[in-house]
């Protein structure tokens, strides 16, 4: 589950009432004010250009690798066409829309072109229908592989695989609606809901601590031993990143819902990958929560045919980084005897672990090896 | 030690009453006519119980068997059986047990148990002078266990599938005062109504006694003194905790005589926020305990939360001035009380998941009687399905979570594992883990439906739901004797389960008027 930023549902009349990450409303943000909007009687805040709400993060993320942007917004028929903004998140990321100056035939919506700004430049993203007499829920979801797609209420409209690949960017504030842009009456439209999700680069390593036994660490960590092995680790997965963004771009094509392609925007390998590794993940999971080892296969099974996935898509990158990866230091020599002694005096928890895992090698180097 | 009586004479030594000028007949009353309008997750297993019913059930039900389907059920303890041994031995559940040291087993030690009720009724255990916060009492903590004594069996259709509209009723039933059937399912939910200004005084005063004031799972859980007393710069003069409790006692005191306020120890202030909120406030809590938290169920999450016991709830926050107001004019002036916020309770404090939705005024008109304050006020919440997260809108929930996350990689070292060979598994393990994006709460309209008779009557999932109010207020409170096998219940002080895993979740049945007391000052 990736870390929570801020999440603002409008559950009252008090715009001070949202969760988030310690920080501060600008002033005027807290001069929106939550109402039930007309129609549908849902408690949500009108912006128009001049008003939204800006949030500063107290301390600022330095390294988000992913985000989640999830708005409910609903966008009344206006004869003007000009982009606005519906979310940011500090100078690393924006989700704006450009809806045309005239209405859908029905007068149901407007439809608009989606501009998506992610690390160091702007993807469009094709166009998107804002329906005028309901929210409609966005979904923006972005990771440093490349993947980004936006839903809209849970249905996939627009896909693209190679989004940034490898970015990262700190992420100092979260603002939605448009409080930087000048005075204006329009375009005015409402938010109900606006929820911000993102993975620092650290995170999965966190989530995965999470599920481990809990042990005395060795306090005469001189040599900074933690700090030098995690490096190591997330230098590794950072490579690995790498990896998984060609792997995306070799099983998945951009795609719209508006234009297609009409295979969709995915290899039956890629939907298979995904279930795989979401099954792998799932076994693991209940393995180290129950401390149950006994049947590794329901592990290692889904865990060898994800990765032959991978090798079948890019053999000879899969095979180079495998050896490549093999041979960086993990733990270095001067770190053994800091580290050892207590895996030893915790290897009744542990060991059970790491001959999982170490099974789990075994397989790697088998696919590796070209088998 | 569950010196039972120990307590009851603390109480009357200082006076116990927290819900002043209500009387507990008056608590009696808000606390049945603001019971929430509570909807369940059509396939939700466990539903609400009382106390007494986590250890009557499952002796109830184990006795039931025949001798040879018993011991499936029992539950298996490592027991010391000399200085340096130890065995697994099977107890009939529920088993209430207690640390017993280390035992030497090969190259490692296995911690052991002492069961306290082997042969013997579990709750004359609690009171064994031994209970305390490191007590636990499980019927065995897996899903298979708690669905046995505990789980639905059937839906309302009689189906053994839930779907919307046809949800699993609970297991608790009794007979039906207008059958057929002979039967129907119960829920029972918990209240207690606490003024925030007499409780910290209380637990100021329980503080102050130390280790001589016995365990109690009613006390020490409302530490808010860090809240009220704040530093006025960060090298603002150490504040012991007598000093601070010396101090808020004299401000409770000044309070209460309309002097006042005494001058905050140097350095310091008292936080003017979270003392008008100490002083103007009652809350009229809501608890909710589940036999089980069967969260897994519902998906595959990095987030573990599978154990027994689960305690979840919501709360009102009431001004006093208007209840104080009311409490004069009788229980229809009672049921005019409109309620300041509501405050539930979403999976671990420190996610900061919890909601808070303040309450308009009703606008009022003058020429005519104010109408019951139900009639103007939705008191709905929705339990998710398994985790039991209390919501205030029904659907799907994006679980939240705003904690600290490399505090796990602090805590449990997983750079422990990353020995050569195995370094890239794990990075591929942290790739895959990168896009488990969302852990989601199902809440939903079509389930079973609790609540007031009066305003659940005639709708098709309604279950009958109880209030048992705690008797907290100074004409009848739970330290009196009358009470005792309430208080045996409600003072155990140890964990009310057990878990699966290896991450222990187990918790103590922890009030929870600080957590909303910190939601609420935050939001004011």
């Amino acid at each position: 589950m990736w870390r929570s930023i801020f999440l603002h549902e409008f559950i009252d009349h008090r715009i001070g009432n949202f969760q988030a990450l310690p920080g501060t409303p600008t002033p005027a943000s807290l001069a929106l004010t939550p109402s039930g909007e007309p129609e549908t009687g849902v408690n949500c805040v009108a912006v128009a250009p001049g008003t939204g709400f800006d949030y500063a993060l107290t301390q600022p993320l330095p390294q988000v690798i992913g985000f989640s942007c999830r708005v409910r917004l609903m966008y009344p028929i206006t004869p003007q066409s000009t982009l606005f903004s519906v979310v940011r998140l500090g100078g690393g990321a924006e989700l704006l829309f450009w809806p045309d100056s005239h209405p859908l035939p029905d007068l149901t919506g407007t439809m608009a072109n989606v501009r998506v700004w992610v690390a160091n430049g702007f993807t469009n993203l094709g166009r998107v229908a804002l329906p005028t007499r309901t929210f409609t829920d966005f979904r923006l979801d972005w990771h440093t592989s490349g993947q980004l797609r936006l839903l809209a209420n849970g249905r996939l409209v627009a896909y693209h695989n190679a989004v940034a690949p490898g970015a990262s960017f700190p992420v100092d504030r979260v603002v939605f609606g448009m409080p930087q842009a000048q005075p204006a009456p329009a375009p005015q439209y409402r938010i109900a809901r606006v929820f911000v999700r993102a993975l620092e680069r650290s995170d999965a390593l966190a989530l995965f601590s999470r599920l481990l036994p809990a042990i005395e660490a060795p306090y005469d960590d001189v040599n900074r031993c933690r700090l030098r092995v995690i490096a190591n680790l997330l230098a590794i997965v950072d490579r690995l990143r790498a990896f998984m963004a060609s792997v995306h771009q070799a099983l998945s094509q951009p795609w719209t819902q508006q234009n297609g392609p009409p295979a969709g925007p995915f290899t039956p390998e890629a939907t298979e990958a995904h279930r795989l590794a979401t099954v792998a993940v799932a076994e693991l999971t209940r393995m180290l929560r129950t401390g149950d080892f006994s049947g590794p296969d329901r592990f290692l099974d889904p865990f060898s045919e994800f990765l032959r996935i991978l090798h079948t898509a890019l053999p000879a990158q899969f095979e180079a980084l495998a050896a490549e990866l093999a041979t960086m230091p993990a733990v270095p020599e001067e770190c053994r005897e800091v580290l050892e002694p207590t895996y030893e005096k915790n290897k009744h928890a542990l060991g059970p672990i790491v001959d999982l895992l170490s099974a789990a090698a075994d397989r790697l180097r088998h696919i590796a090896g070209g088998n | 030690m569950a010196d039972l009586q120990a307590l009851q004479v603390f109480a009357a030594t200082h006076g116990f009453g927290l819900t002043n000028p209500l009387t507990h007949a008056q608590v009696v009353t808000l606390a049945r006519y603001w019971l929430p309008k509570i909807r369940f997750y059509e396939d939700e297993r466990f539903h609400p119980i009382r106390l007494d019913e986590v250890v009557a059930e499952v002796e109830r039900l184990f006795a039931e068997l025949p001798p040879v389907a018993q011991d499936q059920w029992r539950v298996t303890k490592f027991v010391r059986t000399g200085p340096a041994s130890g065995e697994n031995r099977a107890f009939a559940p529920p088993v209430v047990h207690v640390p017993d040291g280390m035992v030497p087993q090969g190259n490692f030690a296995l911690a052991a148990v002492r069961v306290l009720n082997d042969g013997t009724p579990a709750r004359d255990a609690l009171s064994v002078p031994e209970v305390g916060t490191s007590t636990m009492i499980t019927h065995g903590a897996s899903f298979t266990r708690s669905n046995h004594f505990f789980g639905a069996v059937a839906t309302k259709a009689g189906s053994n599938t839930a779907s919307p509209g046809d949800p699993f009723l609970p297991r608790s039933d009794e007979p039906n005062p207008s059958p057929p059937p002979a039967r129907r399912p119960r829920m029972t939910v918990m209240a207690s109504w606490l003024n925030l200004l007499e409780l910290l005084e209380y637990e100021l005063v329980v503080a102050e006694a130390g280790d001589a004031y016995p365990p109690d799972g009613l006390r020490r859980a409302f530490n808010i003194a860090g809240l009220l007393l704040r530093p006025k710069l960060p090298n603002a003069p150490p504040l012991t905790p007598k000093e601070q409790r010396e101090y808020l006692l004299s401000a409770i005191a000044a309070h209460k005589a309309g002097n006042p306020l005494p001058d905050p120890p140097p350095g310091w202030r008292l936080d003017r926020t979270a003392w008008n909120a100490v002083t103007r406030f009652a809350f009229l809590e809501y608890d909710f305990f589940y036999a089980y938290n069967d969260f897994e169920r519902y998906q595959t999450a990095i987030f573990d939360n599978e154990h027994e016991g689960d305690n979840e709830g919501c709360c009102l926050v009431f001004d006093r001035s208007v209840t104080n107001l009311a409490a004069a004019g009788g229980d229809e002036a009672l049921r005019r009380a409109v309620p300041h916020a509501v405050i539930t309770s979403v999976h671990e404090e420190y996610q900061n998941a919890d909601l808070i939705r303040f309450i308009p005024p009703p606008i009022t008109d003058p020429s005519n009687p104010a109408p019951p304050a139900r009639d103007v006020v939705d008191f709905t919440v929705y339990v998710a399905g398994g985790s039991h997260a209390t919501y205030l809108t029904p659907g799907i929930h994006d679980l939240v979570d705003f904690g600290d996350y490399w505090g796990w990689v602090e805590e449990n070292a997983p750079y422990l594992l990353v020995g050569a060979p195995i370094i890239l598994v794990v990075a591929i393990i942290l790739s895959m883990i990168e896009h488990f994006v969302d852990t989601e709460d199902f809440t939903s309209e079509d389930g079973v439906h609790g609540g007031p008779d009066d305003l659940i009557e005639g709708d098709p999932t309604a279950v009958k739901t109880y209030v048992q109010v705690m008797p907290m207020s100074a004409d009848n409170h739970i330290y009196q004797p009358a009470h005792e096998d309430l208080l045996r219940l409600r003072a155990y002080a140890g964990k009310w389960g057990a878990n699966d895993g290896i991450v222990d979740k187990s918790p103590a049945f922890v009030p929870k008027t600080a957590r909303y007391f910190r939601k609420l000052v935050e939001n004011l």
